[in-house]
Order: C-alpha cells, then sequence, then structure tokens
C-alpha cells in the first residue's frame, strides 16, 4: 500500500493504536485488515457512537495482533534489501554516469584523490597494528617503562624512558609473586663479528634465556630452553646466519664478536611471521655479561646489577594468569622507593606498559627501535579524513543542485509503489556505485602514493609494502562504501522527499529544490580548508628555506666528513692535509648542527650552582679550518697536552652565562667541569656564536676542548673541482689504513639538508593537502557553476538580445560565486594566521608571518577561483543568442 | 489421515462464504455470523478462520476494489473452492448418516 495512502486515515481513530497496527501488522495483510477494522469503526460510530467505536478499535487491534497478521524477519530483509531492485538501481546509476560524463568524472577524480591518501593512512595503520601479534598470550606481556625524575626539580624530559634499569627484573621476579617471567635485554652486542676470515659488522642484543618464553620467535635450530643458558652463547637471526654461514648449519661453530669475546651459536632464528619491534642480528646470553663485567670488557652502563642507570636496558615480563597487573603496577611502585637512592641525579619510577601499546606508541626516549609515532599517523590521517569530507561534499552539492532532473524519475517510482526507504536505498546505491569506481582509480593513485611515502625521511625505518593481502581489500572497499555512504545521504535524503505531485505536474520552480544555504557553506568550507592549508604550506615552505639556507655561522660548503672509525687520527690527518686537491683538514668529535654532541655541567666555583654545558672535542685545525671566529684569546696551543687537558675554548653564551661581563673578561680564568671536579679548565679563547645544534633549536653554552684522540670524525676543505678524483684519492687513503671498514664519507652540506629530513617531510605532506583541498574545492566550484550556467541558458539568451553586453552577463553569473570566496578569505585568513604563529612561536629562528605572505595566498586562492568561474561564466556570455533560444 | 477435520467455527465461516456468494469478505462474514447465530465472533477470529481455511485449500481469495467506506482500502473477497464444497457436503453427510442411526427412544424427553 502506497506511504501516501497511509496518511489518509480517518482523524477519528485512535492514533497510536493505528500506529501499532502498522508497526506489527505484515504488508501483506495491512491493507484488508486495516479496512477491516475501519469499516466496523464506521459501522460501531453509527451503532454506538465514536466513543464506543474507538475503544473498540482499540480492542481489536489488540485481538488481531496474532501470528497470521505478524511481520516475518524475511520482511524487513526484502524490504530493505531487495536483490532484484538493487541491479536495478546499479542499471540507472549506470546509465546517469554515462549521460552526465562532465558531472561524473568531477565527482570520481575529486572522490578518487582524497581516497587515495585515506588508503595510505589505512595501509600505515594496519601495518602498525600487526607488530609483535604473533606472540603467545600477548595480553599478558608487560613492558617496565621509567618515568625519570630530576632531584632538583629541573624537568628533564617530557616522556617516559621505555629503557629501564635491569636488577629490576630480577627485584620482581624473586621478591614479589606474580610473575612468570622476566627477561632482560640490553642492545650492546654490537661491533664486527668475525667468523674464520669473514667479517661482517653486526648489531645485536644481549638477553636472558627467558627470552624465547616470552616472545614467540622461533628457533630454526636449536633448543629454545637452553640456547641462551649459558655464558658465551649466542642465537643467529636467519638473515645473520645466511651472511656468514650461507645455507650450513651453524651450531656448535664459533663466532668471535670484536672486544667482546668468542661465542658458541646454539641456534638460529627464524624471521619472524609479522614485524615485531625487537629486532637483532644476533642473541648473546645475559649471562656473558656478568664475565665481561669482571673483566672490564664492557663500559660502566652496561653493568648488570646497577640500579641506577635506567637508560641501557629494556625489561620485559609475562605476568601470571589471572593476575591483575594492578598488583604488578604497586609492586613496581615499591620497588622504585627501595632504589630511590640508587642514582646521584635521577629517581626512577617504573611503570608498565602492555605489549600492545608498543607499536603504535606516543613517543618515547630510548626506543628500542626507532618507530612512527602514533601522532604523526593521527596527524597525516586528520588531514586526510578533512580532505576526504571535502570530496564528499562536492558530491553531496552537485547531487542537490542537479536534483531536479532526477525529479521526474523519483516521482514516477513513488507513484509505482516504491516506500521512501527504497529511494532513499537508489540513491545510496548510486554514490556507493560512484565511491567503487573511484576506489579503482584511487588504488593506481595510491600505489604511486607508496612509493613517495617510503621515500619519505619518516618512514626510513618503517618500509611499507603493499601486501595484496586479502584483509587490506577488505579494508578498503569497506571505507568505499563508507565513504558512498556519507557523500550519498543527503541528496539521498533530500531527493525521497519529493512528492509526486508536485514533480510530475511539471513545476518548473527549481528554487522550490534548492537547499541554496547548504550549498553555499559546503562550498564555503572547501575554499576555506584550501586557503587554509595554501597559507600554511607557503609558510612552511618559507620558513624550511629560511632554515636550510640560512648562516650557520661555519663554512659547510666542499666540506667532507669522514668517519674515522679505526684509524689513527694524527696519521690520517697527516697524510691527507699534505695532499694538493684538500685545502685544509682537522678533526672533531661531532658534526655540528646534526644533533649529536657531548654534555656535562660547568661552574666557576665549587659553590656555584652547575650549568649545562655541551662540548666537542676538535684538533687544533679545527677553529680555522670551519671559518669559525675568534672573538677573544686565542686556538688551542699546537702540543697541548690531551691526557691532562688544561685549555678550553667557550662560546659567547657560555660566556654570558657564567656571569662574564664580557669575553675578554673571561681569558686566563678558570672553571670545573663536572666529570673532573678537582681539575680546573683555563679558558683560553671565546669564540662566537655558531650554530652547533640544528637551527630550529636556540644557541646555548657550548664549549670546545682539545683532544683528537677522542674526535670520530676528520671534516676535510677539499678543492672545489674535481671532485670525483679528490673523493676517490681520499679512499686510496683510507684503504691504507683501514682496510677491514668501508670508506664512510659525507658532503657536509648534504649531511645538514639531511639533518632537516623531518622537516622536508612536513612540508611535503601539507603541500599536498593544499594541492588537493584546492583542486577539489575548484573541481566543486567548476561543477556548480557548469550546471548554473547551464540552467541560465535560456535567461542569458534573452539578456543578451535585449542589448546586455558580454562584462555585464560574465559579472551577473560570477557575483554569487565570488561572493562565497570572499566569505572563505575573512574565515581563513585570520585562522590561518593564528594557527601558524602558534607553531612558529616554538622556532628560535622564525620567518615573520606578514600580510605579504597571507596576500600570496590569498592572490592564488582567488585566481583559481576566478579562472574557474571565468571559464564556465564567459563561455556562456560568449554564446549565440540564437541557438540557445531557438528550441522551445 | 486422508483429510483434516473441520472445526465447528471453521465450518460455520465457511458456509457463511457460501452464502455471501461474491460478497464474502471479513466484515461481512462477521455480521452473516451474528445475524444468522446470534453469535459476535470478534473479527480476529474470523480473519484467523478464513486464513485457515485458506491455507487448507477451501477458500480461494482475491483483492477486490477500494472503498471509501474502507478509507479507500481494498477488501479481500473469498470465494469456496470445490475441496471446500466436498468438504462441507462430506460433514454434512456425516452429521446426517449418524443422526439417522440414533433410534427413537433415545430422545424421547416427556
Amino acid at each position: 500500500m502506497p506511504k501516501e495512502n497511509q496518511k489518509a486515515a480517518d482523524p477519528r481513530l485512535p492514533g497510536f493504536f493505528l500506529r501499532l497496527l502498522r508497526w506489527y501488522c505484515t504488508d501483506e495483510k495491512l491493507e484488508e485488515i486495516e479496512g477491516d477494522l475501519e469499516e466496523l469503526f464506521y459501522i460501531n460510530s453509527e451503532k454506538f457512537g465514536v466513543r464506543k467505536a474507538r475503544f473498540n478499535f482499540a480492542w481489536n487491534v489488540i485481538r488481531c495482533c496474532k501470528p497470521y497478521a505478524w511481520r516475518r524477519k524475511i520482511d524487513f530483509f526484502k524490504y530493505y534489501f531487495n536483490f532484484i531492485m538493487i541491479l536495478n538501481y546499479l542499471k540507472i546509476a549506470q546509465r546517469n554516469l554515462a549521460k552526465h560524463k562532465t558531472f561524473s568524472m568531477i565527482n570520481i577524480f575529486g572522490l578518487s584523490f582524497s581516497m587515495s591518501v585515506c588508503l595510505l593512512i589505512i595501509t600505515i595503520i594496519n601495518d602498525q597494528l600487526s607488530y609483535d601479534n604473533f606472540h603467545e598470550n600477548s595480553d599478558r606481556i608487560y613492558r617496565v617503562v621509567t618515568d625519570v625524575q630530576n632531584r632538583d626539580g629541573v624537568k628533564s624530559k617530557n616522556f617516559l624512558y621505555a629503557s629501564t634499569v635491569m636488577p629490576v627484573a630480577g627485584a620482581l621476579k624473586n621478591d614479589y609473586t606474580g610473575i612468570e617471567e622476566a627477561v632482560r635485554i640490553t642492545k650492546s652486542l654490537v661491533g664486527d663479528g668475525k667468523v674464520e676470515t669473514k667479517i661482517i659488522h653486526v648489531n645485536g642484543i644481549f638477553a636472558d634465556q627467558s627470552f624465547f618464553n616470552i616472545f614467540n620467535f622461533r628457533l630454526k635450530d636449536g633448543n629454545r630452553n637452553t640456547a641462551l643458558e649459558n655464558p658465551y652463547s649466542v642465537v643467529l637471526s636467519e638473515k645473520t646466519s645466511l651472511k656468514f654461514f650461507n645455507e650450513n648449519n651453524p651450531i656448535g661453530k664459533t663466532i668471535e664478536i670484536e672486544g667482546k669475546g668468542i661465542y658458541t651459536i646454539t641456534g638460529v632464528v627464524k624471521d619472524p611471521p609479522v614485524k615485531s619491534h625487537i629486532s637483532f642480528d644476533l642473541i648473546g646470553s645475559i649471562s656473558t655479561l656478568e664475565i665481561l663485567e669482571k673483566d672490564n670488557l664492557i663500559r660502566d652502563s652496561y653493568v648488570v646489577g646497577k640500579w641506577g642507570n635506567p637508560y641501557s636496558s629494556y625489561v620485559y615480563v609475562k605476568i601470571e594468569e589471572g593476575v591483575n597487573p594492578e598488583i604488578i603496577s604497586q609492586n613496581l611502585i615499591e620497588i622504585s622507593r627501595d632504589h630511590e637512592e640508587a642514582a646521584e641525579r635521577h629517581i626512577s619510577k617504573f611503570q608498565l606498559q602492555k605489549l600492545s601499546s608498543i607499536t603504535p606508541a606516543p613517543v618515547m626516549n630510548n626506543m628500542f627501535n626507532y618507530t612512527l609515532p602514533i601522532e604523526v599517523v593521527l596527524f597525516i590521517g586528520f588531514l586526510a579524513l578533512i580532505v576526504m569530507l571535502s570530496a564528499c561534499f562536492n558530491y553531496t552539492n552537485l547531487s542537490i543542485s542537479r536534483a531536479l532532473t532526477r525529479a521526474r524519475e523519483v516521482g514516477i517510482r513513488k507513484v509505482s509503489g516504491a516506500r521512501r526507504g527504497q529511494v532513499i536505498t537508489q540513491f545510496l546505491s548510486e554514490s556507493i556505485l560512484f565511491a567503487m569506481v573511484s576506489l579503482l582509480v584511487a588504488i593506481l593513485i595510491y600505489r604511486f602514493l607508496l612509493g613517495a611515502f617510503n621515500d619519505m625521511y619518516i618512514a626510513q625505518e618503517v618500509l611499507l609494502n603493499f601486501d595484496d593481502n586479502f584483509t587490506t581489500y577488505i579494508w578498503f572497499i569497506g571505507f568505499s562504501a563508507f565513504v558512498g555512504i556519507i557523500a550519498g545521504i543527503v541528496p539521498a535524503i533530500f531527493l525521497s522527499a519529493f512528492k509526486p505531485i508536485s514533480v510530475l505536474k511539471n513545476f518548473s520552480d527549481t528554487k522550490l529544490f534548492s537547499k541554496v544555504a547548504l550549498r553555499k557553506s559546503l562550498i564555503v568550507f572547501q575554499f576555506t580548508i584550501s586557503l587554509f592549508f595554501i597559507i600554511t604550506a607557503i609558510v612552511i615552505i618559507r620558513q624550511s628555506g629560511y632554515l636550510i639556507n640560512s648562516d650557520y655561522g661555519f663554512t659547510k660548503e666542499n666540506i667532507v666528513n669522514i668517519r674515522l672509525q679505526e684509524a689513527d687520527v694524527d696519521q690520517y690527518l697527516n697524510v691527507i692535509s699534505n695532499r694538493t686537491d684538500v685545502i685544509q683538514a682537522s678533526a672533531s668529535s661531532h658534526i655540528p648542527a646534526t644533533g649529536q654532541r657531548y654534555g656535562c655541567r660547568v661552574r666557576r666555583n665549587i659553590e656555584d650552582e652547575k650549568l649545562r654545558l655541551a662540548y666537542f672535542y676538535i684538533d687544533h685545525n679545527y677553529i680555522d679550518n670551519l671559518d669559525l671566529k675568534l672573538i677573544a684569546g686565542n686556538n688551542f696551543p699546537e702540543n697541548a697536552s690531551r691526557e691532562n687537558e688544561q685549555f678550553i675554548i667557550l662560546n659567547e653564551k657560555a660566556v654570558e652565562d657564567l656571569n662574564f661581563s664580557n669575553a675578554n673578561e673571561a681569558i686566563g680564568e678558570s672553571i670545573l667541569l663536572n666529570d673532573n671536579d678537582t681539575t680546573l679548565f683555563q679558558i683560553i679563547g671565546v669564540v662566537k656564536n655558531y650554530h652547533y645544534r640544528i637551527q630550529l633549536m636556540s644557541i646555548n653554552a657550548m664549549a670546545l676542548r682539545y683532544n683528537p684522540g677522542a674526535c670520530h670524525f676528520v671534516n676535510v676543505k677539499i678543492k672545489s673541482d674535481n671532485v670525483e678524483a679528490t673523493l676517490a684519492g681520499l679512499e686510496n687513503e683510507w684503504k691504507k689504513f683501514d682496510q677491514i671498514h668501508a670508506f664512510d664519507y659525507q658532503f657536509f652540506d648534504a649531511q645538514l639538508e639531511e639533518a632537516y629530513g623531518f622537516v622536508k617531510d612536513i612540508r611535503g605532506i601539507i603541500s599536498i593537502t593544499a594541492i588537493l583541498a584546492i583542486i577539489i574545492a575548484s573541481l566543486g566550484l567548476l561543477g556548480m557553476a557548469i550546471y548554473n550556467t547551464e540552467s541560465r541558458v535560456k535567461e542569458i539568451g534573452i539578456r543578451k538580445v535585449m542589448g546586455a553586453d558580454i562584462t555585464s552577463i560574465v559579472v551577473l553569473l560570477s557575483k554569487g560565486f565570488l561572493l562565497l570566496i570572499a566569505i572563505s578569505i575573512v574565515i581563513a585568513t585570520p585562522l590561518a594566521y593564528f594557527a601558524n604563529t602558534l607553531w612558529l612561536q616554538e622556532i628560535a629562528n622564525r620567518i615573520s608571518l606578514g600580510p605579504g605572505l597571507l596576500t600570496t595566498g590569498i592572490a592564488i586562492l582567488l585566481a583559481i577561483g576566478i579562472l574557474t568561474v571565468g571559464s564556465q561564466t564567459i563561455k556562456a556570455a560568449l554564446a549565440n543568442p540564437a541557438s540557445s533560444l531557438k528550441d522551445e | 489421515m486422508r483429510r483434516t477435520y473441520l472445526g465447528e467455527f471453521e465450518e460455520i465461516v465457511l458456509l457463511s462464504v457460501g452464502i455471501l456468494f461474491e460478497k464474502a469478505y471479513a466484515v461481512a462474514i462477521k455480521e452473516e455470523i451474528a445475524e444468522q447465530t446470534d453469535r459476535n465472533a470478534n473479527i480476529s477470529a474470523v480473519h484467523t478462520a478464513l486464513y485457515r481455511l485458506e491455507e487448507k485449500g477451501y477458500l480461494d481469495s482475491k483483492l477486490g476494489d477500494a472503498e471509501a467506506k474502507r478509507g479507500g482500502k481494498r477488501k479481500r473477497l473469498f470465494a469456496v473452492t470445490n475441496l471446500g464444497k466436498i468438504a462441507l457436503s462430506e460433514t454434512m453427510e456425516l452429521r446426517q448418516k449418524l443422526w439417522s442411526q440414533i433410534p427413537k427412544p433415545a430422545f424421547n424427553f416427556n
């Protein structure tokens, strides 16, 4: 029974019971039963009066609620998911798509561009979620992490440390109940591995025997229960085993790790089925560490029993079944209290972290491996969502404005018996079809995006591959259906509301069906977003360019930094300095502005407060080589003592922080450094401030100390001609000193650029978002403009005939759109200004966000907008009125 | 069983459909029964009987015209099928047969 007829029921009938009847009654019998009841009502109201008739009606409704009248479950299904009707909907949708190719293309491109970015996000999230899910009972596995609080109240870091102290594992397991297994891991098994004559650098860990009881790494060969029991045993990863032994079984053979002894191989670990955050070339037994410690072969920080160092090891535990992790957390709090005095400068507070929270995870210090922080993923996801919404709005806008073309169809369908829900289903399936077609195009774009993403700096450690994975496809299809629904729901509801009478009687009253306010606000939304991103992109591009190109305070051109590794610094320097293609060579412990340096505390007198001081070790030539400026005092004397350091050079800021009134006053004065409280260092020179940290950070107190022996790098200033030959020459020299290690060099300016890798990434991401946003907004605007001018073809024809000139017509047609763009500008500009000022404040070295920059952004937006609208309005204004007025 | 038994009320309804030839629908049947047998059956009972009889194959139905007195809704018209006729006549014959076998003295009430 058509819905319209249902509503025409007699108002005297009790409304509630009527609705009740219509609710429980199956459609097949509703008409006859309701008719019967209504007829009885009329008979009764004649015989007994209306009140009694109503009462009787209600009673009948209740009495008729019997099995013969009930809806069947299958009714609902058939109602909404009528398979045959859906085929019809798809056929009509396909015809519409073909009939209006321009609009279809606009919709599809807009959707597919934004979808491809979303697909990328989905892949990333899927990849991150898959880490470490191959461990048995992973819900019982936790990591102990540390909150390091400085005693002097100075806030040290904002993040928790993923590492912790080694002995907490033993304490938790032995002094308290509730722990089934605990494992300690340190990343200190690093060095050259030697098997017979093969030498390959390996990067591995030490771990307890319990490692295999907690994590589900499988051993290809060897026994999980005994492999890491004895000291000096080691298991290799599959890759490492292949590198050293090819296909042979390495069990029982030995491998020597430089500086750490000779180990017997007790097993080979199979590559895990999915990624894990714990990666290693080999695992050594931790019992070895105690022996190494006795022989003084390892650094102080790896000592096994040390409570004061939460920076070097990782502890994982498996909680007994049925035990509440809260209890373990309590135990950890007690343990922290017991060992509060262990470290001089800080207090360690231990906490539990679930294994599943490790990837994806918020940023922590000392993470096991570099992972993609969840904030990055969420940020990109948020951007993608906005762009996706924008694209959906395009579809919504275009569909609503072209509603008139579908109105008759809706009218006929309703008259033929379609319920409103069925019409909605029709339009939803149309938009879902669009979304699916866009999905196909999006996947093509996505493949390309994947390549670009892997090139990004932040993705270096998190290489993604497109697994032709069933689940990935399911996600994609599900997402695409979701997009279809979001885009199509509003037009569907709008279109399905048409009353057959109004549309079939040929009212060409377009205004009736317009929903003008909604469409206009959607356009304003799209352009506001576009302008926001354009301005932000311009700010970022300018700021990063400024950072990378501005003056560091030292020379970086034509300098090659060579990692010293094992070679002797004096000999090597000597040899290369004598080459003709080398202008000058010097040595340093670290490369400035790449983020690494040493740090210590400094004060003038014992009773003074200690200040932070960054420092580098350098040699005699360093200051000259990098063209640093000494504003007071002198460089280090040529043969200053290395073992008993006497002299130190400070930078301007250090001098200021130590309360000297000027640089000259500092010369000859002495200061105390933290690592050796009794030795006085005499200030022999003051160097002008230069950027020893990346330019984002401000310049703090820094010192240069003399000890070529402690330098890890050689800085070689070479002549700018024939660089190739020079490099080859340097490599040859290197080979004479060190046959084992490869020649490791980098150009200083390239290195500096690389340190800004992540800035470049952000720049790339925001720029792409801006481009996407403006493309989608323009596509939307184009569609609206086309539709607008097409529907006013006759009006324009008449105006022209009446004598209007082209300009006035163009203005007339464009007025509306330009007003919308103007509104977007008014909204977006202050927004963009505030948002960008916020993060710019955090950077020490920033550009100014002035009206010039904002104007550039606005100009770009206006240009694109005018171009888009103009293309259509001009075309319309130039049309020949004769042809447009001809057919009637 | 070769055939299902006809319930008492069902039989009445079936007979009424026969009486109201070409005009048999739920409300009319209800009124007819009330008039003829002085029973005020609820419309739902009539519905139940009608649909069950249709299921058993004793009735055919089709939707008729819409009428203003039903608020523009159509009614479902029922008609007795051959099977229904046979069921009715068999029942009647059975009653007759049994009735005729009762000896006079059994009903000799003074």
